[in-house]
């Protein structure tokens, strides 16, 4: 009876280590597997009525930490946020481009001031004055590329909006799927342990998109809120409706309905920044498209609204009558307070000066509204520079610089912004590399699998060893 | 059981990362090294790019006006030339014309006449002066040479004088051709524009004025010319005494004119100067820009060099315990 026992004993040793090895090879295969959680067995003395009768796999066991998980999904968020601002930043600040690199703002309006100057010195020459039209186009030219370039990133965030959300609406579905499964898996008495692992990465990469609290369910379930504490998923998956717009102008926003807002079952939810989606690369996205993004735009209208200004001013130019457009003008005509978004994009020369239009270079030197004059005259030219130099205030409040001084202040806005969007940016990546470390710390240790690799094979051979010298035993009783 | 463990993707990660970042550090720093100033100055600043936005628009305004500057240097250079020739003929002239009146014969009087038409075509040729295609005393209209030719000038003094028979009398219908507002000196003679400033000084002052021909001294010196080279005419009704008191007054009116023409070049002297001091106060403030330039953005090549030679260190550090690393693991102790 006993020897019996003891055969069914080592048997179920033999298993245990069979078992035992299989984990181990799962685990050493996806060593260098991103995010796997190594599978422990848990044995236990299996007993059968109160005595001992061997051992007994309890399960694999598969240890996650859902803390660790959670601040896995927030890291994650964060930087996907953070990079898709700092990109926007950045991009916006290379378009405007630093003081002293060719074909950025600054050099542009510094080569119209110093056009204006040199046709001072000679006004008498054509080639001084084509020079000063010349600049004065490629002033409004750069100021059209940026408000190009400001529109440009909003379509592209209109764009990554559509792709994230559709990515989102897909893997919500999956979740679906694998939380049906899962709960079959479990009541069938099978490991789910793949799928779950399976689960855990989706969710962390729909995290980046919008950053997701996990509550368990029973069954192995899961359900899902965003950190601002909209459901997401409770059973079925939702139907979101988000459309991309075909091109993007600066007249385009959320509140004129132009631009499509995000609906979840039928229902809008607030995009804004303290929306209940916050958090994650959607929100940032909205974020660029409808807040920050205009703003820029507006900083743009404002210095084309004060250069436009400057120039219609009465006392820039006393040949043309008030009223009239003056050296730049909205698409030709005269600026009209408070002009629509997109200024910046309609700025224009006026083609009085423009041999190639129609006009004459000698306005430049006289006036726009007069008739020839002497050639040596360079008063209007004078009168040009002291618009460009003369202080004048953005708004109330604000400091009176001169044009390039506006510029100027423009720039140093959007690079403070870009500062600012870099430095979260970093510190979300040291987070998100810090909590990456615990997790690579949690994984396999290949180490450790070879060891216990090592207790394996000694217990199976003395497992086996066991079973021989029953079998030794039971045969020699035979032979009674 | 439960075993102290740590995943083996840890440390790998953590080199590559490392090594990452001093890679990108001697990337820049040999940059810096090269260019003598910092990689991205957006960020070396913070963001704070207002100051060298401003001065960056200052130091092209600099350049813009000392071109501007040298330009109307070179303008008043010629005309102070021309104003010294005036101050020669008037010199030259009135020697002349003075030892004729002395002499009081008919020849001697037209001798001088003629040397006067002489002098008179000599001035206006130099007055009309032209620098880089522009007539230097022409003050706005500086397309068109700023005095009518000399045989112009003498038809109009003609018709003036016409049937005058006394000294004075052709004296005074000189002086009011050449100097009354609206004579015919303005209208058919004068083809210059008013003066107009040329570039404002860096200091905010207005432009220097080149003075034109329009001034008072240049239409005595043109005036008194005039007045001498007529005396060649017939002019039968003007009797020998007379002529010989015109030619007098000529040279003595010559002879006064030599205090205004002084005058006129102590004035255009004093511009030149101004333009010459406000050269030099830009090229200064270039170098002080250039010096505050340096400090905000620029890069000590040294520092650069000695940063370089640390992140390579480094880097050499991280590759060597990277490969010791690798050849520590169980697997190779258990074969």
């Amino acid at each position: 009876m006993g020897l019996t026992t003891a055969l069914n004993t080592a048997m179920s040793g033999l298993t245990a280590a069979a078992r035992q090895a299989q984990v181990t090879s799962a685990n050493i295969a996806n060593a260098m597997t991103e995010g796997y959680v190594p599978r422990q067995i848990g044995l236990s003395a299996a007993a059968l009525g109160g005595v001992g009768n061997g051992v007994r796999v309890t399960g694999i066991l598969r240890q996650g930490d859902p803390v660790l998980a959670s601040l896995t999904r927030s890291a994650a968020a964060d930087l996907a946020a953070a990079e898709v601002t700092a990109q926007f930043r950045t991009r916006l600040e290379a378009a405007v481009g630093l003081p002293d690199s060719p074909g950025s703002l600054g050099d542009q309006l510094a080569r119209f001031e110093a056009a204006l100057v040199s046709a001072t010195a000679r006004p008498d020459l054509q080639d001084r004055l084509a020079a000063v039209g010349d600049s004065a186009r490629g002033l409004a030219t750069t100021l059209n590329r940026l408000e190009d370039a400001v529109q440009a990133q909003r379509l592209d965030a209109d764009a990554a909006l559509a792709r994230d959300i559709g990515e989102l609406a897909v893997g919500l579905m999956r979740v679906a799927d694998l939380n049906m499964t899962i709960r079959k898996l479990e009541l069938g008495g099978q490991s789910p342990l793949g799928l779950q692992d399976e689960r855990d990465q989706l969710l962390l990469s729909l995290s980046r998109i919008v950053p997701l609290r996990v509550l368990p369910r029973p069954d192995g379930q899961v359900r899902l809120y965003s950190e601002g504490g909209l459901l997401l998923l409770d059973g079925a998956a939702p139907t979101i409706d988000f459309s991309a717009a075909p091109g993007m102008t600066s007249s385009m926003s959320l509140d004129n309905a132009m631009l499509s807002g995000l609906s979840i079952d039928g229902r809008a939810v607030d995009t804004g920044p303290n929306g209940p989606l916050s958090g994650g690369r959607l929100a940032a996205l909205f974020t660029l498209r409808d807040h920050e993004g205009p703003a820029v735009q507006a900083a743009l209208d404002n210095l084309a609204a004060d250069l436009i200004a400057r120039f219609e001013d009465p006392s820039t130019d006393p040949s043309n009558a008030p009223g009239n457009p003056g050296l730049f003008t909205d698409a030709g005509m005269a600026l009209a307070p408070p002009a629509p978004a997109g200024l910046a994009g309609r700025l224009r020369v006026t083609d009085l000066i423009d041999p190639a239009a129609g006009g004459a270079l000698w306005r430049l030197r006289d006036g726009l509204g007069a008739s020839p004059g002497p050639v040596g005259d360079a008063e209007q030219l004078n009168r040009w520079i002291g618009a460009l130099e003369r202080p004048r205030a953005a708004g109330p409040g604000a400091a009176a610089t001169d044009l390039a001084g506006a510029a100027g202040g423009l720039l140093a806005s959007l690079s403070l912004e870009r500062q600012r969007a870099e430095d979260h940016s970093v510190y979300a990546r040291i987070r998100h590399d810090a909590v990456h470390d615990d997790v690579r710390a949690r994984g396999v240790d290949t180490d450790a699998e070879l060891q216990r690799l090592l207790l394996v094979e000694q217990a199976h051979a003395a497992n086996a060893r066991v079973i021989q010298a029953v079998d030794e035993m039971l045969r020699r009783l035979m032979e009674i | 059981m439960t075993w102290h463990t740590l995943g083996s993707l840890a440390l790998p990660f953590q080199l590559t990362r490392q090594a990452a970042t001093l890679r990108a550090d001697l990337a820049r720093h040999s940059a810096e090294l090269a260019t003598g100033r910092v990689a991205a100055p957006q960020r070396h600043l913070r963001g704070n790019l207002a100051p060298l936005a401003a001065l960056e628009a200052r130091q092209s305004r600099i350049a813009a006006t000392s071109a501007a500057l040298r330009q109307d240097g070179l303008r008043f250079d010629a005309a102070q030339l021309a104003i010294g020739r005036m101050a020669e003929i008037g010199g030259q002239f009135g020697a002349q014309v003075s030892l004729a009146a002395t002499t009081g014969t008919m020849q001697a009087l037209s001798t001088s006449a003629q040397m006067a038409a002489g002098a008179l075509a000599d001035s206006i040729a130099a007055l009309s002066v032209r620098v880089a295609g522009q007539a230097v005393l022409g003050g706005s209209a500086s397309d068109r040479p700023p005095l009518a030719p000399a045989q112009t000038l003498l038809d109009t003094a003609r018709a003036a004088v016409h049937g005058l028979t006394s000294a004075a009398d052709i004296s005074a219908a000189l002086d009011a051709m050449f100097h009354s507002p609206g004579g015919a000196f303005d209208t058919i003679v004068n083809q210059a524009g008013p003066a107009v400033p040329g570039v404002a000084l860096p200091d905010g002052s207005a432009g220097l004025t080149v003075p034109t021909v329009a001034d008072t001294a240049l239409r005595a010196h043109l005036k008194n010319l005039t007045q001498a080279a007529l005396l060649g005419d017939a002019m039968p009704d003007l009797p020998l005494s007379e002529r010989t008191r015109l030619s007098q007054q000529s040279a003595e009116g010559m002879s006064t004119n030599a205090a205004r023409l002084a005058a006129l070049q102590a004035v255009t002297g004093h511009a030149q100067a101004r333009i010459e001091d406000a050269r030099t106060r830009l090229r200064n403030e270039e170098d002080a820009l250039a010096r505050a330039r340096d400090d905000m953005i620029g890069a000590d090549p040294f520092e650069a060099a000695a940063r370089l030679e640390d992140s390579r260190s480094r880097l050499e550090a991280v590759y060597a315990v990277t490969a010791r690393l690798s050849r520590l693991s169980l697997l190779d102790s258990l074969r």
